[in-house]
């Protein structure tokens, strides 16, 4: 009953922050999508990197096993494009942005900066936290298509220069095997986990309790939420646009 | 004898199953110094929280200038929290600002001033308690006290009608908690709000306030001025005001 409850209690939320949206602080919304833009790249970029490398070196051993190594190119844009890439992205995202986050606003909580604002007639879902988990929504598309760019990269890398790859056949198979509907779907799935992302965040952080233990909660509770959460969306959505129901 | 400018009138809140406040009634007087005292966990911050409406009682009413708290919609209730200043234990700064920024936060969120006028009224604000020109310095670079001060400075920078402190000498050295206290005294002379301060400090109670309520296990245990509460016989209020251990409060 108490997990229902909380998923009402966050649901109502979610509808508040809606509605607030366009009375919020677009000015602090792009400083905040700014900041977590660049504050979040650097790690998205190595580990879609070191997850693209892996992904080549495991696919092309199978693929050789079977005789078939010059379809490399196909098993990255199959495999790591429509799913692995996306997620490590994701993965990295809701570990750094949205524990961040929680942290930020259980903060805030804790420091009575929250209660500030209220009683200073200011609304903090305005200025506060719907500008937070807007640039969330905003920036993780950015940050997942730089993720699965950067996997793509490094595949690519390593199949031709350590496995001995044709570049050209590599490239043709890999970039022939993904459609505008890899592109709608990788979209609309980062869209989903950066609104996740900033809406537990910001959730966790705004109910936290008081003391510094908190604030760790709040950041732990996103982040393994997020995990969850995150992967049942991601099943739903791949169903949706690749098992028949689109 | 000046107007009530916020009323409870049997105020009850409960969390679950235990009850903070139980019945409170009482009306807070336009210009005074109204002092809530009471031991730990006795429902002083949550009255104070009733008076501004971060939490809605489960009976009865919170009146402010005639308005019912608990019965306003959000818009009417942001409104209504305008005539409030509120210094909060530790200051509430906003840390990623400036001292002036903090001060000038209500005023760009409520006020479309000039930045010369802005900045005036920052510094008047800062003037009145006591910290001209360290507007640009960061609340970490502050001590305790700078902080609270910082954190009034904010509280009275809209001009509010009421202005409430949670435990203003709460953490801090004497000499300093005596500073605060004149400092209350001071700008409630000169300004001539209404000020609401909840402290379990019995020295600094007895300096600023004109009108002592004491709450005790939820309920107003002692209502009245200064000097009537101070030599009340009633053994509850006599082991406050004594600092005695000994006596009907438990410590827990």
């Amino acid at each position: 009953m108490d997990a229902l409850a909380s998923v009402g209690a966050f649901s109502r939320f979610c509808v508040r922050g809606v509605r607030v949206l366009p009375r919020m602080d677009r000015r602090e919304t792009l400083d905040v999508a700014a900041s977590m833009a660049f504050g979040t790249l650097l790690v998205t970029l190595a580990v879609t990197a070191f997850a693209g490398a892996m992904l080549t070196v495991q696919g092309f051993a199978s693929l050789k096993a079977f005789g078939t190594p010059e379809l490399l190119g196909m098993f990255i844009s199959l495999a790591g494009v429509r799913e692995v890439f996306p997620l490590i992205a994701a993965g990295c995202i809701g570990a750094k942005l949205g524990s961040a986050l929680a942290a930020e606003v259980a903060t805030l909580r804790t420091g009575q900066q929250l209660d500030a604002l209220e009683v200073m007639g200011i609304e903090p879902l305005e200025h506060l936290l719907m500008p937070r988990m807007t640039a969330a929504t905003l920036v993780t598309p950015l940050l997942a298509g730089l993720g699965v760019l950067c996997g793509l990269g490094a595949s690519g890398v390593i199949a031709t220069l350590q496995l001995g790859v044709d570049p050209g056949a590599f490239w043709a198979r890999a970039l022939d095997s993904i459609h505008p509907r890899d592109i709608a779907a990788g979209l609309t799935k980062a869209l989903a986990f950066g609104a996740l992302t900033g809406s537990l965040g910001c959730w966790h952080g705004y109910t936290a309790g008081s003391g510094p233990w908190a604030v760790g909660r709040a950041a732990n509770l996103t982040v393994v939420q997020l995990m969850v959460v995150g992967a049942l969306v991601n099943l739903l959505l791949s169903h949706l646009f690749y098992g028949g129901l689109l | 004898m000046s107007d009530p400018v916020i009323e409870l009138r049997d105020v009850t809140r409960r969390f679950g199953a235990l009850t903070v406040l139980d019945g409170v009634s009482m009306s807070l007087l336009r210009g005074e110094t109204t002092v809530i005292v009471g031991p730990s966990g006795t429902g002083k911050s949550t009255l104070i929280k009733l008076l501004v409406g971060l939490l809605k009682p489960d009976a009865g009413t919170v009146l402010v200038d005639g308005q019912d708290v608990g019965k306003l919609g959000r818009a009417e209730l942001m409104r209504l929290r305008r005539k409030f200043g509120m210094l909060f234990q530790d200051g509430a700064l906003f840390h990623g600002m400036t001292v002036a920024q903090n001060v000038a936060f209500p005023l760009r969120h409520h006020l479309a001033l000039k930045r010369e006028e802005e900045e005036r009224r920052v510094e008047v604000a800062l003037q009145q308690v006591g910290l001209p020109g360290l507007g640009r310095r960061r609340p970490d670079e502050l001590s305790g006290g700078q902080r609270k001060r910082v954190g009034l400075a904010r509280a009275l920078v809209m001009e509010p009608m009421i202005v409430l402190f949670d435990e203003p000498t709460s953490g801090l050295d004497p000499v300093t908690s005596a500073a605060i206290d004149e400092l209350i005294v001071d700008t409630r002379k000169r300004l001539g709000l209404t000020f609401v301060v909840i402290t379990h400090d019995v020295q600094s109670c007895v300096h600023i306030a004109d009108r002592v309520g004491m709450l005790w296990e939820g309920r107003l245990r002692a209502w009245g001025p200064l000097a009537e509460v101070t030599a009340s016989t009633d053994p509850v209020v006599r082991q406050f005001f004594d600092r005695r251990s000994d006596g009907p409060i438990k410590v827990v």
